[in-house]
């Protein structure tokens, strides 16, 4: 056990000067957010661009868009495991260690939007006072926390077993793995039905909602591994057959054509109703009065289409093409979760006020200084697993 | 790294006085990353973290705690307050009515309660929206509605004003989805918070169909000769940094008899407020006979703040 | 770069170099950024009185008066009938502007006989101090509300309303009689957002527009 960790320890901190400057530059970025959090901690969320009418910003847009980079972890293990495919077998630690560093970002966003932290043992059973089943609040801290501790544990045991030359024995790992499995849908849907259930946001309730994370979830998660399998393959840090980014990048386009699909039948609903609650969406668009989001929908509209385009098209084998298809649609349903859902469900505010939104800088750092953090917990974690996954699969 | 690197198990001493030495300066730079803190504007003291649930106080515990907290208004704001705690009612049921043909966009309601229920006055933090909607055009729109029409368009007969504060729901989605049950509905049909129990999600704004709850995005700000010291634990004592708030009906008032803050105040007798379990109450008077409605009936929230047609 | 084998003696240890300095940077920067940055504790601007201050729509005028219950000072001299035709008010009463409706005779209130009362369906006196009975004699689905509670601004109790809890206001506190319509212009300021609240007038397009 010793011998792991010190193992681990060794092989963080080794590494050539692009690792680095690369981890310099995390650990910089986290420390400036952290920073940043520290003066929000002392001067209250008015330091963010929050208020009354828009109540929810970046901090729980990241969220949600983050959880379903978790959630979408488990599209890599559902080919490995039941399919009992090989080659996928050999990277999908890398995705669920992904989901752990994600599940620990989704943490700190929501940590970062509490007005008052000090006072988070209230959300302890026993401590404080859970308002389970009623709160679709108290369901999301159940099924992060059960989510990451399942990752957590498949990850270190599967690890640690190979660490030491061992096969993993399945009886002890495998069940835990479809429990994830099985898991790994329940976090985007409770995050989405903490949106949906919501009577009073006609623009978040709608039954489409759950599913249109789950398939946006599937195509950014999924976009996002293949960027990570790319890079460390060029840093020769492992060498995968193309037949797995092949596999990926059908998930991610028939996942992509669910969500394009989802997301137009919406469309459709709202504006050919024209009910009093289109305004939502119409304000999206720019169709009613100035709107500031309407760009960047149009934005991420055009991206997951065109995305969708290259991945139908031949020029899919075209590695650069690819990699710039997954960046769109990693950017593309970013906005769409953050700036396309989150932030205009309160535009207009539910007595028809029309309050923008724009987060302030220090709201940005703290985003950004998130991230880093949680970029930074991937990195070691994938540069202590690395060398062990490797002896693994070189007998 | 490379492929087929095989893991090292033993681990030298230059390596991990190096491994010590990155992780120290990260510490230190943590460390003083946290530097803006020694600016905070409100430290919780201990006894405030530890404090428990109030429908977990025992009345010893709700004295002491009243004690604390009137000690401490002194101190900031240097007032002599009384912090009560009126219970429900028995068998009342309060509702509110207000008469939109009368209201002519005044808004002293609105500053009345600011008054009467010490609200933050930078930034300011108001429980009552007046919003001001054209006659001949959409009748009552929400979206077309003025919220901010200057007070020189008040008093137009061409426009209904209509002021909205907390409808005190029957079902409240608000008390539904509260993570920690840090707000409830009352006996007596008042929703109200514990803002000593509030950990400042803001999913019950999110909730609210009526943009009735305000957040203290700062520490509120009372200027301690306006301070009113006739205070209720669940209403109008001073809120902290970070937490919910909204209207109660002035429960403190109104449990003892009294009516809200922002009826008295109002010129024109659109507001009214009552007892509906008292059959011969004004309010009851008025649901009966006139023409009421109520607020986005179709979310099925159930209000106790009706709206009326009347001359 | 495969240095595991061969230990990482001989190599530059790019931890650190590239960490340590970093951190100090940062660790000088924020040190001195917290330190650079002073805030002043704003000062909460006290609130208008007249803006949160119960006041009727006449009680000021009310304040003022200084004819009724004086109206023999003139009238005990001078009793003689007027002229029915005579619509506008003269002499002393000439600054009062009639606008009643149809109600257009000062006789049809004031009692002609005894000045210091109003006059009563029956033709006997109304004593100013229950001038809601004057009122009544028209507006009598107005009167049953004012007498219900649910006409009229109330001050007080809700609660066991007696005469001596609750204070109720009579039709001339907020309607001048002569021109009863109802005039308030004590309006107050509109709700100001923080600054870095970006909002946007929302009158500007219709909803029918909004397809546009």
């Amino acid at each position: 056990m010793i011998a792991f960790i010190l193992h681990g320890f060794r092989s963080v901190f080794q590494g050539s000067r692009a690792y680095w400057v690369w981890f310099t530059v995390l650990l910089a970025l986290a420390l400036v957010g952290l920073n940043a959090y520290a003066r929000q901690l002392a001067h209250g969320l008015g330091s963010t661009g929050m208020g009354d009418e828009v109540s929810w910003g970046l901090y729980i847009a990241n969220f949600a868009f983050l959880v379903g980079m978790a959630a979408a972890a488990v599209m890599m293990v559902i080919p490995a495991y039941i399919f009992k495919d090989k080659e996928m077998h050999k990277v999908v630690i890398f995705s669920e260690l992904f989901a752990v560093a994600a599940m620990i970002m989704c943490m700190l966003f929501i940590f970062v939007d509490l007005g008052r932290p000090d006072r988070i043992h209230h959300m302890v059973p026993k401590i404080g006072y859970f308002n389970w089943p009623g709160s679709l609040l108290t369901w999301d801290v159940i099924v992060l926390n059960g989510y990451l501790i399942l990752n957590l544990y498949v990850c270190a045991y599967f690890l640690y077993e190979s660490f030491h030359g061992r096969r993993p024995k399945p009886i002890l790992y495998i069940p835990v793995v479809f429990l994830a499995i099985a898991w790994a849908p329940t976090i985007h849907t409770v995050t989405a039905f903490l949106f949906q259930g919501l009577g009073g946001r006609p623009f978040w309730n709608t039954g489409l909602i759950a599913p249109r994370f789950l398939a946006s979830a599937f195509a950014a998660g999924p976009a996002f591994m293949i960027l990570v399998f790319t890079v460390l393959e060029r840093l020769g840090a492992i060498s995968i057959e193309s037949t797995v980014i092949r596999r990926i990048r059908v998930i991610v386009t028939v996942s992509l054509l669910i969500n394009i699909f989802l997301a137009g039948s919406e469309l459709f609903a709202e504006f050919y109703a024209e009910s009093a609650h289109t305004v939502h969406i119409s304000h999206l668009f720019g169709l009613h009065g100035i709107s500031l989001l309407a760009p960047w929908i149009w934005a991420s509209l055009a991206m997951n289409i065109l995305a969708a385009v290259i991945l139908l098209s031949p020029a899919r084998n075209n590695p650069i093409a690819l990699i710039v298809a997954c960046i769109m649609i990693v950017v593309g349903i970013w906005i769409e979760k953050g700036l396309g859902f989150v932030v205009p469900g309160f535009i207009p505010s539910t007595l028809g006020d029309f309050v923008q939104y724009i987060p302030s800088a220090n709201e940005i750092i703290i985003c950004i200084g998130i991230w880093a953090f949680g970029l930074l917990v991937y990195t070691i974690f994938l540069k202590g697993s690395l060398p062990i996954v490797n002896q693994q699969n070189t007998p | 790294m490379e492929k087929g690197q095989k893991p090292d198990r033993k681990l030298n001493r230059r390596d991990f006085i190096a491994g010590m030495a990155v992780t120290l300066a990260a510490a230190g730079a943590g460390a003083a990353a946290l530097s803006p803190l020694i600016r905070a504007e409100e430290i919780p003291p201990l006894e405030d973290v530890l404090q428990k649930h109030y429908q977990r106080l025992t009345p010893e515990e709700k004295k002491a705690i009243f004690a604390r907290l009137e000690k401490r208004i002194l101190a900031t704001h240097g007032v002599q307050a009384t912090i009560r705690d009126p219970q429900p009612l028995e068998n009342a049921h309060f509702a509110y009515a207000l008469n939109i043909g009368r209201c002519i966009g005044c808004r002293k309601c609105v500053y009345a309660c600011m008054k009467e229920n010490n609200l933050s006055r930078d930034p300011q933090i108001q429980y009552i929206r007046v919003l001001k909607m054209k006659k001949q055009g959409h009748g009552i729109d929400l979206e077309s509605a003025v919220h901010d029409y200057p007070q020189e368009e008040a008093g137009d007969k061409n426009y209904y004003y209509m002021p909205v504060q907390c409808q005190q729901c029957e079902n409240p989605p608000c008390v539904k989805v509260c993570p920690v049950k840090a707000t409830w509905r009352e006996e007596d049909g008042i929703v109200v918070i514990d803002y000593n129990w509030c950990i400042g999600c803001r999913y019950c704004q999110a909730a609210c169909p009526y943009h009735a709850r305000r957040f203290n995005f700062a520490k509120p700000r009372v200027p301690g000769a306006e301070l009113n010291p006739n205070m209720g634990y669940l209403s109008n004592r001073p809120r902290f940094m970070g937490v919910m708030e909204k209207c109660t009906f002035c429960l403190h008032r109104t449990r003892t008899g009294r009516y809200p803050a922002c009826l008295e105040v109002c010129p024109t007798g659109a507001r009214k407020f009552g007892d509906m379990s008292d059959p011969d109450s004004e309010i009851r008077r008025i649901v009966d006979k006139e023409r009421v409605y109520v607020l986005k009936q179709d979310l099925g929230t159930v209000p106790r703040f009706y709206y009326v047609f009347a001359k | 770069m495969n240095n595991s084998a061969a230990g990482s003696s001989g190599d530059k240890n790019w931890g650190l170099v590239l960490v340590v300095p970093a951190c100090a940077v940062l660790f000088i920067l924020f040190v001195v950024f917290t330190l650079a940055t002073s805030d002043e504790p704003t000062v909460a601007q006290p609130l208008e009185p007249s803006w949160f201050t119960p006041t009727t729509a006449r009680g000021e005028d009310l304040q003022n008066k200084v004819m009724v219950g004086s109206c023999y000072l003139c009238h005990a001299y001078w009793t003689g009938l007027p002229d029915p035709d005579v619509v506008r008010p003269q002499f002393a009463h000439s600054a009062i502007q009639l606008d009643h409706g149809a109600n257009d005779r000062c006789y049809n209130c004031h009692l002609i006989q005894d000045r210091n009362k109003y006059t009563a369906n029956d033709g006997s006196g109304i004593m100013h101090t229950n001038v809601e009975q004057l009122c009544a004699r028209c507006h009598g689905l107005i009167y049953n509300d004012w007498v219900a509670g649910t006409h009229g601004v109330q001050r007080g109790q809700w609660m066991t309303p007696t005469a001596f809890e609750r204070q109720n206001f009579k039709c001339t506190h907020c309607h001048d009689p002569h021109a009863p319509a109802f005039k308030f212009e004590k309006y107050t300021p509109p709700p100001v957002w923080p600054e870095q609240i970006e909002r946007q007038r929302a009158e500007a397009p219709p909803p029918s527009e909004k397809t546009e």
